[in-house]
């Protein structure tokens, strides 16, 4: 158990740096952060009524440690206060409409590129030298060499715009009720498609490779030839010998994976005007929304962690070193 | 330095993925640091406009006050004829009629000759096409690989700096600041980058591609730093840093001249990823309009192809020649880096001991058929 | 029996006439540009861009008719001032309703007024903040009758007061902060009030059965279809999921006419004048010689032509307002100043010359009259690409002339604090619209405005006494003539002093397709400004709409 304790006191550890990086980063900027974010909405505000409205949305008054301690606050009692672009909507609830889709589509790209990179991947160093060793690889190789947001820009042209076989706006159709039935869940599937295609089609190179790489490594491994040598048939050497191993290092890169999967979603996102957080992000970038852009750092780091933690539970239940 | 050479050519002998990617890389770097002697046009140069009358031209000037059957008949024998200099147009169509043409009738006639620049589609004179400005989009990518390659290496270099230095001094070091650095680099590791340079990069106000260069540097490192923290103290362990410490040579020179050398390709390795990685990263940046669109880079040139609908319209060599060239650097990086692999991994190169297993595979299923014969004839 | 027969069926023909020329019915959609609806119908919180509260739930009292040049009386029948232009008396409509079928009187008219007084936060209008507020008291003549009451003649209060909705008291007397209040069930008096479907990506609002107008509107539903950004609402215009579009569309003849010549249109009237504000300042930009040769340095027909496809209009004259104020074009001013509005570099080059801008060191560029060399960057928003061409463009147009300037995409905040501080020396900006010239005029030549926050147009720092009581003046008079005269003068001075360079007029953005629904506005027939985002104008425009 020490080993998970070590892990929790450190994602916690980790916890407290993001988040004062996410204090720290409109502070740093260049300007007043505040006078920016109301610039658009100034001749409207009377200056007797700024100080209530900094309040309002959490900027206090004072040296840098009272506003850390008030931010501090307002993250561990989730009261992160209204955001500007959707005022008076507080920004918790802002994100919490928009934070299912991208877990949805981030995962579930996650989940697909994962599972037919690894197949491809043990086919691939099954027949290592062999022609879809040699032709697959290479080109999934270059198909991981697209920005994401051009992948899903040609998706998105050809799949919406040309062949209009898929929609190419929102997480489901709006005359639809949201529910838990056929119809709805379809919709929702059909709306997904193209955009965790994208993603999937970029990011299937990568854990191609890296199956590949461990697999190959594995196989000249004594106690894998020792179960050929056994005369174990081929299946069962493959799957439950060498895959099953080769499995460690790519739960390791899944959780170093996560952060950059959820940047990858940010522009698809952006392209298919997906409900996620992607939109959040930039147009809060935009805009200068502070509120909305330290909520969205802290849920993205959130998720990052808490993927992190599923990876090392993961970990923990493969590999029984770790569990004395 | 001829040891040198010989490692080079040891590195690429029989790896195609390492000689391809190198190729590939090698290439664009001459194009980059010769755009001006390679590159057709100016990055920026437009197509100039043309004065040309048409029927179209005629056909709306016909009837206009001040037109006269002279002027008609001048403008008809021009018909087809294109000029640069708006001036010299007008100065032309006086000169053949005859007369002084009144100021308006002058303007009406140059704004329904005038013909603007725009999409041209791939020819002999522009090889990839023209944007919707004129502008040549194979001089567009010569001169934006100039950008483009800078803000990849130099986003390489200064991640892979950071990371050698994270790395290799935590592992040298050992103790109190192995276990801080070690820390710093989890802590990096699981702040989402892509974001984060989002937030940067726009919170920065103006930013050019030397912010994104330093951006995408100062936040992916960390990976690369664990990478040969946990190299590096393999090596520690080793006979020659042991004796190099008896004789008293300082850390810093240990760490420099002992430790780094061993670990080269592994610092390659990482460099070509955070590059690759750079480029990736900015190409998206600048595509969603957080760069600085007054560059000309192959992220801008998306975001311009995008923003004149290029695909829509039917100009897609606006959108794909920048495109394919992204994924062609790219691909070019990553095979390098797959060379690389190789050289230390000689086992994941074609063939290799799979054969072997194979071979023993099919030896082993021949016995066993030769022994369930045996069996078999036995009973 | 047969006789009744034929009475009924004379009678249904009557009645049906009307209803074969307009037919009832439909569902109409269109784009907003937001990143998520929110349940909030709180016309004082909600913007007009992505809100169907103001205008379409709630009515306005009047609407100024710029296409026309008149004013459209809507809950209002009528308004007019006291002699001493100190009291404006708005008169309600006979028989007001609210959609729950309340009646709409005065009283809600002070109570929204009382509200806006007691709440700075939902005083949209700014009647009642500053120093010296606008208004002194509202006072009930009688249910239908409301009297304002100024603090002091300023005859441009009365396009003010009908941007403050009016709100039905028996519900908002009951909301403790009207600006937090999300009105979630909103009971209004304009054309579509019931709120039938709400998702963060689609709002449907339908027909109020009480609505003031008679047999309006002739469409069921507005469904507003969320988008967050030009390029979709461009793909959903080509696949045929809008009705109308208000957005900048590169190619549009290609990419939307094309597509179903038959049906898809568009028209793209003059709207908001754009120009480069000099920050005066910055020399070389304080020398008159050097603005003028800057202007005249400027192809504009090029910078039109390219950077916004055509769409924008070339303003033909140099005064600063654009052809959205065509009617208030003074020939006199026009002719005296037209030749700055010329592309000719080399007159440009000729007046540097003669100014003491030239090349001293042989490098193509021009110095400062002492040696110092010109350097100034304009300043543009990153993301706002057709600026940034254009910018781009006058760069090159300045570089022809030898002068050098260079591009600066700033991102939105930077851009703010940029102006609020006057950190630049040339910005490209977009001009005030509105009932007159004066909305453009005061925001940028009265010399309170220079240190004013968040008024952009000001910062070229130019100013002059006798500006400032011109437009003072303006504001007390009702006559039109002199209005004229001032607004004459206001051009005058900008065409002389140039602190600003015009460049072009944007476009209206407007796309439609009559393929379900026609009575649309077009060229031919202007009978609104084509503004789906304007309270005013789309209550208007919506009402012309209908099935075909």
């Amino acid at each position: 158990m020490g080993f998970l304790v070590r892990r929790f006191l450190f994602y916690l550890a980790a916890f407290l740096v993001a988040i004062t990086v996410n204090f720290a980063l409109p502070r740093l900027m260049p300007g007043d952060p505040f006078e920016i974010m109301f610039a658009a909405a100034q001749g409207k505000i009377t200056p007797e009524q700024l100080p209530a409205l900094k309040a309002q949305y959490g900027f206090v008054e004072g040296p840098w440690y009272v506003q850390y301690g008030a931010y501090l606050k307002s993250v561990f009692t989730w009261d992160l206060g209204p955001s500007v672009l959707f005022f008076p909507t507080p920004v918790s609830e802002v994100i919490g409409y928009a934070l299912p889709w991208t877990l949805f589509i981030s995962g579930s790209a996650t989940l697909i590129s994962i599972l037919i990179g690894s197949l491809m991947g043990i086919y691939a160093a099954y027949h290592q030298g062999g022609w879809f060793d040699k032709l697959a690889s290479p080109t999934f190789l270059v198909l991981g060499a697209f920005p994401a947001v051009v992948m899903a820009m040609i998706l998105f042209y050809i799949f919406g715009l040309v062949l209009e076989w898929f929609p190419i706006s929102y997480g489901y159709d709006p005359d639809l009720d949201p529910g838990w039935n056929l119809t709805f869940i379809g919709n929702v599937l059909y709306h997904a498609i193209l955009p965790i295609l994208s993603m999937v089609l970029i990011s299937i190179g990568g854990w191609l490779f890296h199956m590949r790489n461990s697999m190959i490594h594995l196989l000249s491994e004594d106690y894998i030839r020792m179960a050929v040598g056994k005369g174990l048939s081929r299946r069962r050497v493959m799957f439950q010998y060498a895959a099953r191993n080769a499995i460690l290092p790519v739960i390791t890169a899944v959780s170093m994976a996560i952060a950059f999967i959820v940047g990858g979603a940010i522009f698809v996102e952006i392209v298919f005007n997906y409900p996620g957080l992607g939109n959040l992000m930039l147009k809060g970038v935009m805009v200068r929304d502070y509120p909305l852009i330290q909520a969205l750092m802290l849920i993205i780091v959130i998720c990052v962690l808490v993927a992190n933690f599923v990876a090392d539970l993961l970990y923990l239940w493969l590999d029984p070193r770790l569990r004395q | 330095m001829s040891r040198f050479l010989e490692s080079i050519i040891r590195f690429f002998k029989g790896n195609s993925p390492a000689v391809i990617g190198a190729t590939i890389i090698g290439t664009f770097v001459l194009l980059a640091v010769f755009a001006p002697l390679i590159a057709p046009y100016g990055a920026l140069e437009r197509d100039p406009i043309k004065y040309k009358i048409t029927d179209e031209t005629l056909e709306k000037l016909a009837g206009i006050e001040g037109m006269s059957a002279e002027i008609e008949a001048t403008l008809a024998a021009l018909k087809g004829h294109g000029f640069e200099d708006k001036h010299e147009f007008l100065r032309t169509i006086e000169t053949q009629t005859g007369t002084e043409i009144p100021l308006p009738l002058q303007k009406r006639i140059a704004g329904y000759s005038r013909h603007d620049p725009g999409h041209e589609p791939p020819s002999r004179r522009h090889w990839l096409g023209t944007t919707r400005a004129g502008q040549d989009v194979l001089s567009q990518l010569i001169y934006g690989a100039r950008i483009s390659l800078l803000v990849g290496f130099g986003a390489g270099l200064i991640g892979t700096v950071i990371a050698v230095l994270m790395g290799v001094t935590a592992a040298y070091m050992g103790g109190k600041v192995d276990e801080l650095l070690v820390f710093m680099m989890n802590v990096v590791l699981v702040i989402p980058n892509l974001p984060l340079i989002l937030v940067l990069a726009a919170f920065l106000g103006e930013a050019g591609p030397h912010s994104i260069a330093i951006i995408i540097g100062v936040t992916s490192w960390a990976w690369g730093a664990r990478v040969l923290r946990s190299q590096t103290l393999s090596i520690r362990k080793r006979e020659f840093i042991t004796a190099a410490e008896a004789i008293g040579e300082s850390k810093w020179r240990i760490i420099v001249v002992e430790m780094v050398p061993n670990v080269i390709n592994l610092i390659a390795g990482q460099f070509v990823g955070t590059t690759l990685y750079a480029v990736l990263a900015e190409a998206g940046l600048e595509f969603i309009g957080l760069g600085d669109p007054s560059v000309v880079t192959w992220g801008t040139m998306l975001l311009w192809a995008q923003n004149n609908s290029a695909l829509i319209v039917g100009a897609w060599w606006e959108m794909l020649a920048p495109a394919i060239t992204i994924s062609i650097f790219g691909g070019g990086l990553a095979l390098l880096n797959m060379g690389m692999d190789y050289v230390s991994n000689p086992q994941l190169k074609g063939g290799g001991n799979m054969g072997l297993w194979k071979k023993r595979y099919n030896e082993i299923q021949q016995k066993r058929l030769a022994k369930a014969r045996n069996d078999k004839e036995l009973a | 029996m047969k006789h009744t027969l034929i009475a009924v069926l004379i009678v249904l023909l009557m009645f049906s006439i009307p209803l074969f020329a307009q037919k009832r019915g439909g569902t109409i959609d269109g784009p907003v540009l937001t990143i998520a609806f929110i349940e909030n119908f709180n016309p004082y919180t909600q913007n007009v861009n992505r809100s169907p509260a103001p205008g379409f739930i709630y009515e306005p009292l009047v609407v100024y008719n710029f296409r026309q040049n008149r004013i459209e009386y809507r809950l209002a029948e009528h308004f007019e001032y006291s002699d001493d232009l100190l009291s404006i008396t708005y008169y309600l409509r006979e028989g007001l309703r609210w959609s729950d079928g309340t009646p709409l009187t005065a009283d809600d008219v002070i109570f929204t007024f009382e509200m806006a007084k007691k709440f700075p936060a939902v005083d949209v209008a700014g009647l009642f903040v500053g120093e010296t507020p606008k208004i002194k008291w509202v006072e009930k003549v009688d249910h239908r009758t409301v009297r304002f009451h100024l603090t002091q003649v300023n005859t441009t209060v009365e396009w003010s007061i009908p941007s403050q909705y009016i709100v039905p008291k028996h519900i908002w007397q009951n909301v403790e902060n009207p600006e937090l209040f999300t009105n979630k069930h909103p009971v209004g008096s304009g054309p579509f009030t019931e709120v039938k479907r709400f998702s963060p990506y689609q709002i449907t609002v339908c027909r109020n059965p009480y609505y003031w107008e008679e047999g309006k509107p002739y469409i069921d539903c507005v469904r507003l279809r969320q988008y967050q950004s030009n390029a979709q609402v461009q793909a959903a215009l080509i696949r045929g999921e809008i009705d109308w579009g208000s957005n900048f569309i590169p190619d549009i003849e290609k990419t939307f006419v094309a597509k179903d010549p038959e049906h898809n249109r568009y028209w793209y009237p003059a709207g908001s004048p754009i120009f480069l504000n000099l920050n005066l300042d910055k020399p070389p930009l304080d020398d008159l010689n050097f603005r003028q040769a800057f202007s005249l340095a400027l192809d504009r027909e090029s910078v039109v032509e390219l950077a916004t496809y055509g769409y924008a209009s070339l303003n033909p004259h140099i005064t600063g307002i654009g052809d959205f104020f065509a009617a208030w074009y003074d020939d006199d001013v026009n002719q005296k100043y037209d030749w700055l509005n010329e592309y000719n570099p080399e007159k440009a080059k000729q007046i540097l010359d003669d100014a003491g801008y030239i090349d001293s060191d042989g490098d193509g560029i021009r110095e400062n009259k002492d040696g110092s060399p010109i350097e100034f960057s304009i300043m543009v928003v990153s993301g706002w690409t057709d600026w940034i061409q254009s910018v781009q463009m006058i760069t090159e147009d300045l570089k022809y002339v030898g002068v050098n300037a260079k591009t600066k995409t700033v991102e939105w905040g930077q851009y703010v604090s940029n102006w609020n501080n006057r950190e630049f020396e040339v910005g490209m900006l977009y001009g005030m619209t509105g009932v007159t010239p004066y909305r453009f005029y005061a925001p940028l030549l009265h010399s309170q405005n220079i240190d004013k926050a968040g008024v952009f147009e000001a910062k070229h720092g130019w100013s002059a006494a006798a500006v400032d009581s011109l437009l003072d003046r303006y504001v007390t008079v009702r006559d039109e003539a002199e209005q004229r005269r001032i607004i004459s003068q206001l051009q005058e001075v900008v065409a002389q002093n140039l602190m600003i360079i015009p460049v072009f007029s944007n476009p209206t953005w407007y796309q439609y397709t009559t393929k379900r629904f026609v009575g649309w506005p077009t060229e031919d027939n202007p009978y609104i400004n084509p503004n789906f985002y304007d309270a005013g104008e789309r209550v208007i425009l919506i009402n012309h709409l209908h099935l075909r």
